[in-house]
């Protein structure tokens, strides 16, 4: 028996070529993803929703329970009087299924005064960012 | 054109075993991730209902993932065993989807693993139809899997050249990617770390531009193994570096990395004090087919899959992933926006009151409230879904899910007398 020529180059080029071609073309469909996650990021901003404490302290939004708020616009127009800011889609989508899912309906006894807050970073430059704190809501909640 | 690979000499078993438990756990945990959400204003606009349906519904999804478990296992039993390799990537790559349908988009965690399946079942089905045996046809199947999983890394950095050029080299992206994620109390190393790349744009060019060359190093990947040592370094220095500056971790593809980059066959057998194995690729036995003939085949399969993926209206629905959250929503169809008049946000429907109503699935999904209880309602027409619907008018079908697993339980009853009501108030305006 003969020994082959090994040829085992082509189909792995074949599925490198193939895999980039198709999926820059088709998007994001299972197994194929062209992987663009902050491909567009190109910005000169940042922001988040974090929740200030009566001291002033900053923390997560998760360090608290039993959310009451009066009303919640997570992206009130008030926030963006110094222009507009970049947020990532999932990380404001989990922040406010956090605060629907940790509502409470009633007032809680040990809850504390919070502020929910977007800090907005803004980039000037290589020194370090400007930081803007814009209140979104007054609530009360529960340390956890 | 010669290719080499850090296994030569040795069998691809254990690749085959992490290649495979990869799978299995990607099936678990997207299976987990589909059962506890929920359709919602972030699912996809265009979604079919009967995708959308699997959501919040485990046992519904559950035939998909068994049947992947299954065919895993049969797929690691034995060398190049390509049909339960297909069936376990298409039932996996249902579940992703029907989860990514629900949020705003998929997890690309899950993609890592199915590239490098996709990969080796391509390059094992090639060497399997040429008349390969199957351990030759395992060594093909390990560089179809290097090359599939390097081809993630090259779309990585691709996307961001087509997106942004060099504009992308720009130390502001990934300040902002580090100050959105990172533990706002975060302490000690990482968190200094952190502030250093959020305060110092320099350091943060530099990092950006690290990033950049690993991930097109992967084009170097599947030819050497020193190629695969070099860039497989770099692309998991690159996943730690991540993993310490923001929650996104990618587990998955950190193992298959370490799987497929250093040689760890020759490692073992010489920490055994075993004698190293002869290296460099052992080509096996002539094919038994015209080697032709089956080039010719995958290059046709790979032509009219380009063909469909810039053709065909799948592309249409994947752009709309994680572009559509805060885009204005798509317009309902006139008729079913006629018939959902009275059932506007904030209007009340019994005890409940109507949150949101925004066009999806070919219809509509109507969000309603009573206290901290959530039901959603799909709104569709006749016939969209496989399963009885629970309740209909002349022209729709309603279905429901209930909120999250840590929201107040809505019964069966509470959540029957809503679509009652609902439905009647479609009624009226049909």
């Amino acid at each position: 028996m003969s020994r082959a020529r090994d040829d085992a180059w082509f189909p792995a080029f074949c599925v490198l070529a193939g895999y980039v071609v198709i999926a820059q073309g088709l998007g994001s469909l299972y197994p194929f993803s062209t992987f663009e996650m902050y491909a567009g990021a190109s910005t000169h901003s940042a922001s988040r929703l974090l929740a200030r404490d009566a001291g002033g302290g900053m923390h997560e939004i998760r360090e608290f329970d039993g959310y009451r708020c009066g009303s919640l616009d997570l992206q009130p127009a008030s926030c963006r009087s110094g222009g507009e800011y970049y947020t990532i889609g999932y990380v404001e989508r989990e922040a406010g299924e956090y605060l629907a899912s940790h509502s409470a309906a009633s007032a809680v006894s040990d809850a504390h005064p919070v502020d929910l807050v977007r800090r907005i970073w803004r980039f000037h430059g290589a020194g370090k960012p400007a930081v803007e704190d814009c209140v979104v809501a007054s609530c009360d909640a529960v340390a956890r | 054109m010669k290719i080499a690979s850090p296994y030569d000499g040795h069998p691809r078993t254990v690749l085959r075993f992490v290649l495979a438990a990869v799978l299995a756990f990607d099936t678990l945990l997207a299976w987990h991730a589909l059962a506890t959400v929920h359709p919602s204003a972030a699912s996809h606009p265009h979604a079919p209902a009967w995708l959308l349906a699997f959501a919040g519904h485990p046992w519904a999804a559950a035939p998909f993932a068994v049947t992947a478990l299954v065919a895993l296992a049969a797929f690691a039993r034995r060398p190049a065993l390509v049909v339960p390799g297909w069936i376990a990537l298409a039932a996996v790559g249902w579940i992703v989807e029907a989860h990514a349908a629900a949020i705003e988009g998929p997890y690309r965690i899950f993609f890592s693993g199915g590239a490098a399946m996709l990969g080796w079942l391509v390059a094992a089905t090639y060497a399997r139809a040429v008349g390969r045996e199957p351990e030759d046809a395992e060594r093909f199947a390990e560089m179809g899997a290097a090359a599939g999983l390097a081809a993630t890394y090259v779309n990585a950095v691709a996307s961001k050249m087509l997106a942004g050029g060099v504009g992308w080299i720009d130390a502001d992206s990934l300040r902002a990617i580090v100050l959105t994620q990172h533990h706002v109390n975060a302490s000690g190393i990482s968190a200094a770390y952190a502030a250093a790349i959020a305060d110092h744009a320099s350091l943060a060019g530099t990092l950006v531009l690290l990033t950049l060359i690993a991930q097109a190093s992967a084009l170097a990947y599947p030819w050497h193994p020193a190629a695969r040592a070099v860039s497989g370094t770099l692309l998991l220095a690159f996943h730690a570096n991540t993993a310490i500056l923001t929650p996104l971790f990618f587990p998955e593809a950190m193992v298959l990395l370490a799987a497929l980059s250093y040689p760890w066959p020759a490692i073992v057998l010489r920490l055994r004090g075993g004698a190293p194995a002869a290296r460099g690729a052992s080509p096996g036995t002539a094919p038994a087919r015209p080697v032709r003939t089956v080039r010719a085949a995958l290059i046709g399969a790979l032509l009219a899959g380009a063909l469909v993926a810039w053709t065909s209206p799948l592309r249409s629905y994947t752009l709309v992933h994680h572009s559509h959250g805060s885009d204005a929503a798509p317009a309902l169809p006139a008729a079913l926006a006629a018939a959902l008049a009275d059932l506007q946000p904030g209007a009340r429907v019994g005890p409940w009151q109507v949150r949101s109503c925004a066009a999806a699935a070919n219809g509509a999904r109507l969000e309603l409230t009573s206290g901290p209880r959530v039901l959603h309602v799909l709104v569709v027409p006749h016939g969209s879904v496989p399963v009885p619907p629970p309740a209909t008018t002349r022209d729709y079908d309603l279905l429901y899910v209930t909120g999250r697993p840590d929201e107040p339980t809505v019964t069966g009853d509470e959540a029957a007398g809503a679509l009652g009501l609902v439905a009647a108030a479609i009624r009226e305006r049909e």
